[in-house]
């Protein structure tokens, strides 16, 4: 039986219904991905207790044989819920808050709002942080490459329509609380700014940010530290010479 | 009343929503948007959807882009029941991590292969290794169930066949990944209207694809290799002539030497009664 409060490691234990599994789940990750980064902050939010297995993606441990018997396809965030073994940071988000929440606040059941929210996560994945990989890809060492300027127009494409969602209320999905789409986005956004990528003009993107540091509990061991540290080494690897 | 899908139908994300609506029982009023032809960038389209993509939902005043978030919506709002997309959070996850597969990995790997070459770029041969890699995952996932996400058809199926019969139909070969062949026959044969809402568009897009993204043929390629090997023969005739010619000077310069001890021995002193000079008891 567990309750709250803080145990003798000084993390909080999670608040579970005793119907609920009391095995904390196991989180394989690494802090500078903004995909991890997005379930530590809902687990955060919800008050699930991870048992936290780093993986060093720069140094190529998702390629250990250990990891891929895990996760053939060799990437983060991979969740161990028991026999489930599930990977796609934005699937483990919505998994977690189905299962855990004690209410539908973070990834409301109304089909509409949740089309909107799901909407914003696709464009995570397919839209706004590919177009910034490929970006900082044409840059690399101080060297504009070919692609360069149509990669920057793309860029600023996405963030344009970034900046467009976040003029539809407080958060992203044009809500007035924080919601899963939230939580997938900060971590992408806040890698960007940290790179030096998101100029001051984008007023509402900056505000929004804010207001999610503000709003999401553990924000700073969550995603703050993480951001800061991708943001550093994209800076490097855009500076200087390999 | 009718939704309003502004599609295309080559495109396999408005065939993935076809596909749903189909499943669903929900009528589409389909409004053509040629890519092709850049209408997606005219004001008229940039009003509807300032993304500029398809597909476009319009469902009074619900308006919805990204085809996943299209499926599920509908699945959620029109199906009479949750079997195309489960309630349950250990079933959804599996079908989310199928959608985010797709888009994120197989989908994204394909585009990023094919797509240049409808801009008239070079196509990476070298990227299809990417694609069987993500298509031997997909194989594995099919290995104990019939369908992408378990035992029933879910949007995962509508999502994942959209993109891999335009595969197929474009060239790529399925046999080395088999489960995934018969799981292409299955939804053929098992899904509502599939050959109106996929197969006709993945037969089109194939066609128009097939000769982009083909690798150069094999009469091209001998051709190539003749050349390759009548300019290695023009290299190895010039070196030869650049090393014959330094024998040459390495024979001329021998000769100069030999030329110059024979002078030098003439024009030596002829030595007699010298018994501490060892060259002349070597002489004898």
């Amino acid at each position: 039986m567990l309750s709250d409060g803080v145990d003798d490691t000084n993390r909080l234990v999670a608040f579970h219904r005793p119907a609920l599994a009391a095995m904390p789940l196991d989180l394989y990750y690494c802090i500078t991905s903004p995909f991890c980064r997005s379930v530590l902050l809902t687990a955060k939010a919800l008050g699930v207790e991870l048992n936290l297995k780093e993986v060093d993606i720069w140094a190529g441990e998702q390629h250990k044989p250990e990891y891929l018997a895990l996760n053939p396809e060799h990437t983060v965030p991979t969740l161990v819920d028991g026999s489930l073994v599930l990977w796609e940071s934005r699937a483990i988000c919505t998994y977690l808050i189905t299962k855990f929440g004690k209410d539908d606040a973070l990834y409301p059941r109304d089909a509409v709002i949740r089309a909107k929210i799901d909407s914003l996560l696709y464009f995570d994945i397919a839209t706004l942080f590919p177009r910034f990989k490929t970006f900082v890809a044409s840059q690399l060492g101080g060297k504009r490459d070919a692609t360069y300027e149509e990669k920057k127009e793309k860029f600023f494409e996405g963030l344009n329509w970034l900046e467009r969602f976040l003029s539809r209320g407080n958060f992203a999905a044009g809500t007035d609380h924080i919601t899963v789409a939230d939580m997938v986005l900060v971590p992408s956004v806040t890698s960007l700014a940290e790179s030096g990528f998101i100029p001051d003009e984008y007023t509402r993107t900056h505000e929004w940010v804010r207001r999610c540091k503000d709003g999401m509990v553990g924000y700073e061991e969550a995603n703050g530290e993480g951001a800061r540290l991708v943001g550093e080494r994209i800076k490097r690897m855009i500076s200087s010479p390999a | 009343m009718p939704l309003d899908l502004y599609y295309l139908d080559l495109s396999p994300p408005c065939r993935a929503v076809m596909l749903t609506a189909r499943a669903v029982g929900v009528d589409l009023n389909l409004k053509v948007v040629n890519i092709m032809a850049g209408d997606h960038r005219k004001p008229e389209f940039l009003k509807v959807n300032p993304q500029h993509k398809v597909p476009f939902l319009v469902d009074g005043t619900v308006k919805l882009s990204e085809s996943r978030a299209i499926c599920s919506y509908l699945a959620s709002q029109y199906g009479k029941d949750d079997s195309f997309y489960p309630n349950n959070p250990k079933a959804r996850c599996i079908v989310d991590q199928r959608l985010y597969f797709d888009i994120g990995t197989l989908y994204q790997k394909w585009a990023d292969f094919a797509y240049p070459g409808l801009r008239g770029l070079p196509v990476d041969q070298s990227l299809l290794e990417g694609i069987h890699e993500a298509l031997s995952q997909f194989n594995a996932n099919l290995m104990d169930f019939p369908w992408a996400a378990g035992n029933k058809i879910t949007i995962a199926d509508f999502s994942l066949v959209a993109t891999i019969s335009s595969m197929e139909a474009a060239g790529v070969d399925l046999q080395q990944h088999p489960h995934v062949a018969k799981w292409l026959r299955r939804c053929e044969m098992k899904m509502v209207g599939y050959k109106e809402a996929n197969g006709d568009g993945a037969s089109k897009f194939g066609e128009f694809l097939k000769n982009i993204i083909a690798p150069p043929s094999a009469a091209k390629k001998e051709e190539e290799k003749a050349e390759e090997k009548k300019e290695e023969k023009v290299e190895e005739k010039k070196e030869e002539k650049v090393e014959e010619k330094k024998v040459e000077e390495k024979k001329v310069e021998e000769k100069k030497v030999e030329i110059e001890i024979i002078e030098k021995e003439n024009n030596a002193p002829v030595k007699k009664d010298d018994t501490s000079d060892s060259s002349s008891s070597d002489e004898e």
